[in-house]
């Protein structure tokens, strides 16, 4: 039935977490001890603790609670919270031991300033583990699963100083968080097979779920996940790597609430997934090995927190195991486990703790005797210790039975049933030659250490764990403790499904499991009368045998590899560009499917064909050249001849204005890669130069197959495209009908770029004038800062370089004289005093009429641009700054591009679309020359020019003068 | 006829400047960058639909070229020559930097 | 307010702020004044944009006024908007981490009218519905980001811009030879007129060269494994306000891309392209991972990453299912608003150490005196883990699914087994980071750069995953509308 308040557990241990870390702030911590402000928070868990037992007679009575919220709708995921007899009983565990562990941690930590965040994490694992266990669909489930996992990360990690610390945080993380994705990997196949997400219908679909041939993957990932967390065999490694966590967190976490989460998980999904041969194979073999190692390994530990946490994994692999059994006794067997388990483990954690804290020592080589200086611990520990050995009349004893009895049981096969039934009895014995282990070397005995004083801890510090104690007395006790029996009972239902009696009673006559514990007991006994030759040969036994050996080799192998991969990124660009083209390669000739084309074309020779054959050969003749030239310079000038042919090419194509602006920018870039070379020291040229052909012969070959492979792909594709000529082309008969009427131009290419297509043109201008920009601001502003090195490097290695070396007299002639470095005759300067104003004219004329013959404002600007080139090989940089004021480029770019916007927004005003074409002549009336139009495509034009102008201002002021003084 | 040299020169052209890219010697690749430009233009240009006579004007009769290329061609070359200054400013930078103006020397990035 | 204006908007506006900046480039306090003023406004005219299409439909800006597919069509239709208006929420994010941060570059005249630049470019080449515009924009965008990073205050800043700049030129290189043969082949340019002409006619012989060489675009672009090289290096040695950007939302152009591909440009072939993209997103999630678990710096980890993240959105781009493409778009954004925080995040822990470097050495228990970066880094790291509460949680939810749906189950495993990394490789920075002790000599600098940007990012982020239905919705809508491309068609050619 639906529960308002369900949700009520969780927010009072989240606001205890805020609690917590507001209790950080220093004026708040300086003020609050840590016992105090321990015992305030612990009043949030109790009070969560206390509405659940509330809700405890509904619960009894059989009916679940319910609480819904709506999530992400559109993937029909609502948050659920669901509490039945089974999620009772462990938000009673985690509430209840929460609020003790929390109570006992402010003692651990007394004097601590630093415990608040301690506490603060603690608190945020108890809002994710009751999440976990109250979670009423599985993404809920899911998303408080990995909460515990990354909450129990930072408490393991707590100490952050230590490296053990960190390494056990990022095991448990590794380990755990594998096993997340595989859950979310399993629940959502759950969730897509029996379509829904919640309990309710996912568990009542277990006859689709089980008939899927997708059953084994989705119980592999379900069991994966939950092995990983309930740190199954050979997963288990984490928990004993874990137990470099303060106590108290291992004492919450890692007995009595998270590890127990893959056993809730089994038991939550076995109505849904369970009772199959596969289900009963899984769950029995991994959890008796567990079983098994865990009560092996326990023996064998000198660290008492060693030792608990593998006996707590002896445990989780009985529990398991029962899951696995699927009779009504098992589950009945699996609920008095967790129970007795949680009470005895957490107590004895914690005085474990209590047992550290005031002895300074975990090991049982240097403890013993203690009972004399820590009376009170012992007599607390004792019933605890026998608890963990199973002896009556605690609760621990009942367990025991319960286990035998469920391994005894009729309904399995007999063969299994024996082994199964000896390995709970060897484990037994073990269990209970560590617990007297625990007892004997701990607080009996004669002390082996004469350092080691204990004594008393403050009182409050064995609250918690004498509650606990006193639990597993007074439930083993208590004759039929009728509630208890009948929340185990409900709890066992809502696993096992079916319904489960439940009696506790110790005395139930001489009975099988009753015969067998005394078996168990007395090889118990005697093992612990053997127990220092037996750990010796433990300890000589296969000492290279160790699971967190593969884990180690497992980490290295990765990060080996990663390192290896990383290595791909070698730094040079040539490879990175080699492999690429190789890629590209290789996915043409996969995927590229080249034409092949039939003819060699069909164009008819006319008389121009001499003069196209002879500079197509040009062309390529003199790029070829480009690569054997030794000098740089010549093969420049090769490049630019060969810029020239490609730019009569075109003219023949015939394209003039394409031909024109080829020309002029091929001028302007050899001018600048001139430039350029001035700048770049000879010498670095001369060594870079060595290389050009100095490599392996392979690479040669690479590099001609790579370029050759290029070649052809193009060369195919040209073709293919060629000899489709005349085609039908979608956009051309458009232009070319609507260029004069619609954009007034009879040069169709013009109008394009300024008019049908004149934001291409927009966007080019700012890409070029963005390139001016560039250049100025890296020779500006990183070359200072190389030259700030330079220097320094310089001062080191005196004139290693001299070139760089600044204001030697290489420079000296650049600044006061032409770039060139000698002084041109006077006719020169006059002509580039006439030159600049007749260029800026035929400019302008080349924009007016640009409409109607070939140029636009782009050559216009680059004609101007290489007048003022022209003037800093005459004057130099300093004269021609001086006597051309306005050759400003940030303001000459900006004033530009606000020409060209303004425009576009005018004659969106006008036109009423951006970029709109105007005539502003006829729009203000103006009567004009034929032929000279001055409409919004001629200010566009202006634009062009003008970020032309600013652009290759910038480009040769920078280049023509790196050396700023500035 | 003269279909076939226009694609196996373009293609050539094309191989050049990959060569070239992929020299040691940066004012070598930066070359062979404007080489592989000029080729890809020629190409863009080539892939116009028709075959052309006369110029793409309003006024001239007959059989016109395919003006939209051009256009394209045009603003191509513009961007290809911006790109290429930049280009050249850096190769300036890295030998102030690196002291080199070979290629696989500039390699301080790296894993 | 549904009128098509709105659609050019988000690219105007920053270069109107571009060219104030300019004009002012004596006054610096004015120029990232207005500049700020202006991305802000073009990011309330996205959002704007965004909503009146997500109501009333797809919106087309003819540009001046010539009908497509003769003219430059700017198309606003859901998807675009959502790619625009998750980059300018980024970039400007991103200014105002270069606003509160210390690099020396931002304070260039030239600094503020490029992140412009860069955001007007980024937004027109989602908007571009002409394949040669999108290739001008995309121009724009490489320049811009090459300057800024070339610039940067990090001395191998030029080495970084200039490699990029190569094999970005190389990218349009083919990006132009694509055009070429696709005009060759169909005689036009505009995408919905492409679309519509390539899907009932793909025979034409240019086709495949065409579809290849746009794939390879895109692939650079997007930083796909092989052809990432750029990527790293150029991440790491950019600016951080930069470098935020470019791995975060910059390289999410080639995901638009492909998005555009699989479901707009080549319908015919789609199958085969999404075959692709699932293979190569699988290698690139195991490459990245491996990368980014085995490098030596911070900010190239988050690079490396962000080649593994992209790889799980090409998987998911490639299943093609609807739930997929969704689980794409909210990949996208999640990696998107996560990524630049992260990058922020680790260079404002760069400017918290004695010498201004990202290598982990250089970073080792730096945070002992950040607790607060710490938690943001932290959460931040759970994010691009997909670790629940936070927004990446809801990412990696629908890939799952939608790869159960699929049936995809050997993808599936794969995606599975390498989300793994991305756990270990973030745990393993954060401990360096903060939780081992810093060595001895080590001194850091007081105060870093301002965490505001970040811990917006990550609010958002949180946000996003506690209540992660108005994303899921979007999504869906998103991936309706691709896979709808008749809509798209009718909007820009109309009939």
């Amino acid at each position: 039935m639906p529960d308002a308040l369900l949700w009520l557990p969780l927010g009072l241990s989240l606001i205890a977490a805020g609690l917590a870390a507001l209790w950080g702030l220093p004026t708040v911590n300086r003020r609050l001890t840590n016992t105090r402000a321990a015992w305030l928070l612990a009043l949030m868990p109790l009070a969560a603790f206390l509405f659940l037992l509330f809700r405890l007679p509904p619960v009894l009575a059989g009916s679940g609670l319910i609480w819904r919220q709506a999530w992400m709708p559109s993937l029909d995921i609502t948050a659920t919270l669901y509490l039945d007899g089974l999620s009772m009983l462990f938000a009673l565990l985690v509430s209840g031991i929460g609020t003790l562990v929390v109570i006992y941690s402010g003692y651990y930590f007394r004097g601590d300033a630093g415990a608040w965040r301690f506490l603060c994490y603690l608190l945020l694992f108890m809002t994710t583990m009751l999440g976990l266990v109250l979670a009423g669909d599985v993404i809920t489930l899911f998303v408080f699963w990995e909460g515990t996992s990354v909450t129990s990360f930072l408490l393991i990690g707590y100490k952050t100083k230590d490296e053990e610390a960190r390494r056990g945080a990022f095991k448990a993380l590794f380990i755990t968080g594998g096993g997340g994705i595989a859950l979310l990997a399993g629940l959502l196949f759950m969730a897509v097979l029996a379509g829904g997400t919640d309990y309710a219908t996912l568990l009542h679909r277990r006859d689709v779920l089980i008939s899927t041939p997708l059953y084994p993957v989705v119980l592999g990932l379900i069991a994966f996940c939950a092995f990983t967390k309930s740190a199954q065999t050979p997963a288990h490694i984490w928990l004993p790597a874990a137990m470099v966590a303060p106590t108290p967190a291992s004492a919450y976490l890692h007995s009595a609430t998270m590890v127990k989460a893959g056993v809730y998980l089994l038991a939550r999904l076995y109505p849904a997934l369970g009772g199959t041969e596969l289900w009963f194979a899984v769950l029995t073999v991994f959890g008796l090995l567990t079983m098994l190692t865990g009560a092996y390994l326990g023996l064998k530990q000198n660290d008492l927190k060693a030792l608990l946490a593998y006996s707590t994994v002896s445990q989780l692999g009985a529990m398991v195991m029962l899951v696995g059994a699927e009779t009504a006794v098992a589950f009945k067997a699996v609920i008095v486990g967790i129970l007795a388990h949680a009470l005895y483990k957490g107590a004895l954690f914690l005085l474990v703790g209590i047992v550290d804290h005031e002895t300074g020592t975990r090991d049982l080589r240097r403890l013993g005797g203690l009972r004399g200086t820590m009376p009170r611990t012992a007599i607390v520990t004792i019933p605890a210790a026998l608890s963990m050995a199973g002896l009556p009349p605690l609760f621990g004893f009942l367990a025991k039975e319960t286990l035998l009895a469920s391994v005894t049981h009729p309904q399995l096969p007999p063969l299994i049933g024996t082994l199964l039934t000896a390995a709970a009895v060897m484990a037994g014995a073990l269990l209970l030659a560590q617990a007297g282990l625990l007892l004997s070397d701990v607080f009996f005995g004669r002390p082996r250490d004469p350092h080691i004083h204990g004594h008393e801890p403050p009182r409050g510090m064995l609250v918690a764990p004498a509650i606990l104690t006193a639990l597993s007395l007074i439930l083993g006790l208590l004759p039929e403790p009728i509630p208890l029996a009948t929340l185990i009972a409900v709890a066992a239902k809502a696993a096992y499904g079916a319904t489960v009696k439940v009696s506790l009673a110790i005395w139930a006559g001489i009975t099988v499991p009753f015969v067998l514990s005394i078996v168990a007991v007395s090889l118990g006994g005697l093992i612990w009368g053997f127990r220092h030759p037996l750990r010796r040969r433990q300890e000589a036994l296969w000492p290279w045998l160790r699971l967190d050996a593969v884990y180690e080799g497992v980490w290295q192998g990765l990060m080996g590899v990663a390192r290896l991969s990383t290595r791909s990124q070698a730094g040079q660009l040539r490879r990175y560009l080699i492999l690429m083209l190789l890629a590209l390669t290789t996915m043409m000739l996969l995927w590229g499917d080249l034409p092949r084309p039939t003819t060699l074309g069909s164009e008819p020779l006319d008389d121009l064909t001499l003069l196209r054959v002879f500079t197509l050969v040009l062309a390529t003749g003199a790029a070829a050249l480009s690569i054997f030239l030794v000098r740089d310079f010549f093969a420049i000038l090769a490049l630019s001849v060969s810029g020239l042919g490609v730019a009569v090419i075109m003219a023949l194509e015939p394209a003039p204005d394409v031909a024109l602006v080829q020309i002029v920018v091929d001028l302007l870039s050899v001018v600048l890669l001139t430039l350029a070379l001035a700048i770049i020291p000879r010498e670095q040229r001369r060594r870079a130069w060595e290389f050009t052909f100095r490599q392996t012969r392979w690479g040669l070959v690479r590099d001609g197959l790579i370029a050759g492979a290029g070649g052809v792909a193009i060369a195919i594709l040209t073709l293919a495209a060629l000899i489709a000529r005349p085609r039908t082309s979608i956009v051309t008969p458009y232009y070319e009908a609507n260029a004069k009427s619609l954009a007034g131009a009879s040069d169709i290419v013009g109008a394009i770029i300024v008019d049908f297509r004149g934001f291409d043109t927009l966007i080019e201008i700012l890409v070029f004038s963005l390139g001016g920009l560039g250049v100025f601001a890296l020779l500006r502003y990183a070359t200072r800062r190389e030259r700030r090195q330079a220097e320094m490097l310089l001062a080191s290695s005196a004139g290693e370089n001299p070139s760089l070396a600044p204001g030697t007299s290489e420079l000296h002639d650049k600044l006061v004289m032409g770039i060139g470095g000698i002084r041109p005759s006077p006719f020169i300067r006059m002509l580039a005093q006439v030159l600049l104003p007749l260029m800026m004219v035929v400019a302008i004329v080349q924009m007016m009429y640009g409409h109607e013959q070939a140029g636009d404002g782009f050559t216009a600007g680059v004609i101007i641009s290489l007048i003022i080139a022209f003037w800093y090989v005459a004057f130099g940089y300093e004269e021609t700054r001086r006597q051309l004021p306005w050759l400003q480029p940030f303001p000459l770019v900006g004033m530009a591009l606000t020409l060209a916007l303004g425009n576009g927004l005018v004659a969106a005003m006008l036109s009423g679309s951006f970029f709109g074409r105007v005539d502003y002549g006829q729009w203000l009336g103006l009567g004009l020359p034929r032929g000279f139009s001055f409409s919004s495509s001629f200010v566009f034009e202006l634009a062009i020019c003008l970020t032309v102008l600013g652009g290759v201002a910038l480009m040769l002021a920078a280049l023509g003068h790196p050396q700023d003084k500035r | 006829m003269l279909d076939l040299l226009k694609a196996l020169t373009i293609g050539a052209m094309f191989g050049i400047g990959l060569f070239q890219l992929l020299r040691r010697n940066v004012i070598r690749s930066a070359i062979g960058l404007m080489v592989l430009t000029n080729a890809v233009n020629l190409f863009l240009l080539m892939t116009g639909a028709y075959r052309g006579r006369v110029a793409a004007y309003v006024t001239l009769s007959g059989e016109r070229s395919d003006a939209l290329p051009q256009a394209l061609v045009l603003t191509a070359i513009v961007i290809g020559m911006a790109g290429f200054v930049l280009v050249l400013a850096m190769l300036y930078v890295l030998a102030l930097r690196y002291r080199t103006a070979d290629a696989d020397d500039i390699d301080e990035l790296k894993h | 307010m549904h009128t098509p204006h709105l659609v050019i908007l988000p690219i105007l506006i920053p270069l109107v702020g571009a060219t104030m900046g300019m004009l002012l480039w004596r006054r610096r306090r004015w120029q990232a004044f207005t500049s700020a003023a202006t991305l802000l406004l073009s990011l309330l005219g996205a959002v704007l944009l965004l909503v009146s299409v997500w109501r009333q439909g797809p919106l087309v800006f003819q540009l001046g006024g010539w009908p497509a597919p003769f003219g430059i069509s700017l198309v606003g239709d859901l998807t675009a908007a959502t790619f625009v208006v998750m980059a300018q929420v980024v970039l400007m994010t991103g200014l105002i981490y270069a606003l509160g941060c210390h690099d020396r570059c931002v304070l260039y005249p030239v600094f503020y009218p490029l992140f412009l630049f860069l955001t007007a470019s980024l937004t027109g080449s989602f908007l571009t519905g002409d394949i040669f515009n999108l290739f001008v924009f995309a121009e724009l965008m490489v320049i811009a980001a090459t300057v800024l990073t070339a610039l940067a205050d990090d001395r191998s800043g030029v080495e970084a811009a200039y490699k990029y700049f190569y094999i970005s030129l190389l990218a349009s290189i083919l990006w132009l030879s694509a055009v070429g043969s696709l005009y060759a082949s169909y005689g036009t340019l505009n995408m919905a007129d492409l679309a519509r002409r390539l899907a009932a006619d793909p025979s034409p012989p240019l086709v495949p060269a065409a579809l290849v060489l746009m794939t390879v675009f895109f692939m650079i672009k997007g930083a796909v494994v092989p052809f990432h090289f750029w990527q790293p290096d150029f991440h790491a040695a950019a600016p951080t306000a930069v470098s935020a950007m470019l791995s975060s939302v910059v390289v999410k152009l080639g995901i638009y891309g492909f998005l555009r591909m699989t479901t707009l440009l080549f319908q015919p072939q789609a199958s085969l392209l999404r075959d692709w993209l699932v293979a190569f997103g699988l290698v690139g999630v195991f490459f990245g991972g491996l990368t980014a678990l085995g490098t030596h710096n911070l900010k190239r980890m988050l690079a490396y990453s962000t080649l593994a993240q992209i790889g799980f959105i090409l998987v998911g781009i490639g299943w093609g299912t609807p739930l997929a493409l969704s689980a794409a778009v909210v990949l996208t954004i999640n990696h998107s608003l996560i990524k630049a925080a992260l990058l922020m995040l680790a260079g404002a822990m760069a400017s918290r150490a004695a010498v201004k470097s990202a290598a982990f050495a250089n970073l080792v228990g730096l945070g002992k005196g950040a607790p607060f970066p710490g938690v943001l880094f932290f959460l931040g790291g759970m994010t691009l883990a997909g670790i629940p509460p936070m927004n990446g949680f809801v990412g990696k939810l629908l890939l799952f699914r939608s790869g159960i749906l699929a049936a995809a189950y050997p993808a599936l495993a794969a995606v599975g087994v390498a989300g793994i990394l991305t756990l270990l490789y973030v745990t393993r920075a954060f401990q360096t980071i903060w939780w081992e002790p810093a060595p001895a000599e080590a001194k850091t600098k007081a105060g870093g750069d301002r965490l505001l940007a970040p811990a917006l990012l990550i609010a958002l982020c949180l946000l996003l995953g506690l209540w992660a239905e108005p994303l899921l919705a979007l999504a869906d809508a998103v991936s309706a509308s691709l896979l709808n491309p008749s809509a798209y068609i009718h909007a820009v050619l109309g009939s």
